[in-house]
């Protein structure tokens, strides 16, 4: 009578502790493949800020905002630019965190799709302050911070831009990582692992709509 | 008889253990490590009951209040507990408020929260799905200032980054359908309710429970 009763038991105990493990490794796996993600990098570590920004849902308020929409390639490397980081001190000796962080990015201008000035149409060479710097980390290693994401432009490479100039002559990107989009694009829009994913359908609509509506001045490049 | 008691009392006790078991792995159980599109992986290495240290420039800034309303926002009727004090180890948030460099800086950017986990006793930065230790929660002054933002606006700013400090993401794009979701974790321009949103509340419980 004993064994009747406590053989299935056994079984179904067993059962229980192996759905119950199962369960546990798959609930671990979104740490594993962000530590993943983070190794695939080439050079440095890269971390993410989570923050708050002026977000558009549609190009037309994108141009609106922007000063100009332009087709640019950056000059240099990103290694070769200006990163610019300022830190808070913490509240412990040998403590201090990024204020700012971000890279000063020197651009040659090569089509104006969209300005509100005539003058900005002649404005070929561009500084733009991409969200996206190196900073020194509280182990001493340098380390890349990125905003939301934000992947830095590569200098082989052509990205159309929603831009807002600043008071100092400089641009900043409208909607920071869905303000900018490679001309050639075509495998990386399936990687989502290249930003957070919350922007990939966001970023894929506003991608579409942008070449869409600048499809003829964009012939050029996609040909 | 005894014989008989003590192979019941066997039975019920692999029954108990064998149930709980099975309902612990399930999607009915909040789990604290669960990822979702609303809120991160990972833990809180002290939990939600924490502290958080403001740095001087949140009082020179003239901030305080707002730091304060964010807490409450989140500590309201949720098991969250994130209370003030005037030190810091490793399971204090770390509240701040800075400038964009120089005027120079992207002036869309309103704030910004960091993770970092102690490594061998140092803190380093952290991955969103990784167990943090604390957070760095900044708001920025003159971007604020820049846009006219109102009291509410700047609380909602301030909630926004307490919000990502305990584990909470973005609101999708859209949530059951519904292209305007109610929430301090909108990531534009949002004025903070009084009162905690039901989705706020909801993503809490989800990632916290009861």
């Amino acid at each position: 009578m004993l064994k009747k009763v406590l053989i299935p038991l056994s079984i179904a105990a067993a059962l229980g502790a192996g759905v119950f493990t199962y369960s546990s490794f798959q609930q671990n796996e979104p740490e594993k493949t962000a530590a993943a993600a983070v190794q695939t990098q080439k050079d440095l570590p890269v971390y993410e800020t989570n923050g708050s920004y002026e977000v558009f849902s549609n190009v037309d308020d994108m141009e609106k905002k922007a000063d100009l929409v332009v087709v640019a390639t950056p000059k240099k490397a990103f290694d070769q630019r200006k990163h610019i980081t300022t830190y808070f001190d913490g509240p412990n000796a040998n403590e201090k965190y990024p204020e700012n962080c971000f890279t000063i990015t020197d651009m040659k201008v090569k089509k104006v799709l969209s300005s509100k000035t005539e003058a900005k149409k002649k404005d070929l060479d561009i500084t733009v302050l991409e969200p996206v710097g190196i900073y020194k980390d509280n182990d001493g290693v340098n380390k890349k911070l990125r905003f939301e994401g934000y992947e830095e432009m590569s200098n082989s490479k052509d990205y159309i831009l929603y831009l807002e100039e600043n008071d100092k002559g400089n641009y900043n990107i409208v909607n920071i990582v869905d303000g900018k989009f490679e001309v050639k694009d075509t495998a990386k829009k399936a990687d989502k692992d290249s930003y957070l994913s919350e922007h990939a359908e966001l970023h894929s609509n506003l991608e579409k709509a942008t070449k869409a509506k600048f499809k003829k001045q964009l012939a050029e490049f996609t040909e | 008889m005894l014989k008989s008691k003590l192979k019941k009392f066997i039975a019920a006790s692999l029954i108990v253990l064998t149930s709980l078991s099975f309902f612990s792995s399930t999607s009915f159980a909040y789990d604290a490590n669960s990822k979702a599109d609303r809120y991160f992986g990972g833990n809180l290495t002290a939990g939600i009951n924490r502290p958080a240290w403001y740095h001087s420039s949140v009082a020179s800034y003239g901030y305080t209040s707002h730091f304060d309303s964010a807490r409450a926002y989140w500590n309201n009727n949720t098991p969250v507990n994130i209370w003030k004090w005037d030190q810091a180890n490793n399971s204090t948030d770390r509240y701040y408020v800075g400038t964009t460099y120089q005027g120079a800086g992207n002036l869309n950017i309103t704030g910004a929260q960091g993770a970092y986990k102690v490594v061998n006793g140092v803190a380093v930065s952290a991955t969103n799905n990784e167990n943090w230790n604390y957070s760095t929660v900044t708001i920025y002054h003159n971007a604020m200032a820049s846009k006219n933002y109102d009291r509410g606006k700047a609380n909602a700013t301030a909630a926004h980054e307490v919000g990502h400090s305990i584990k909470f993401a973005h609101t999708p794009l859209n949530w059951l359908g519904q292209e305007y979701v109610d929430s301090v974790m909108r990531s534009d321009d949002y004025s903070m309710k009084a009162i905690t949103t039901s989705y706020d509340l909801d993503t809490v419980h989800q990632k916290w429970g009861y």
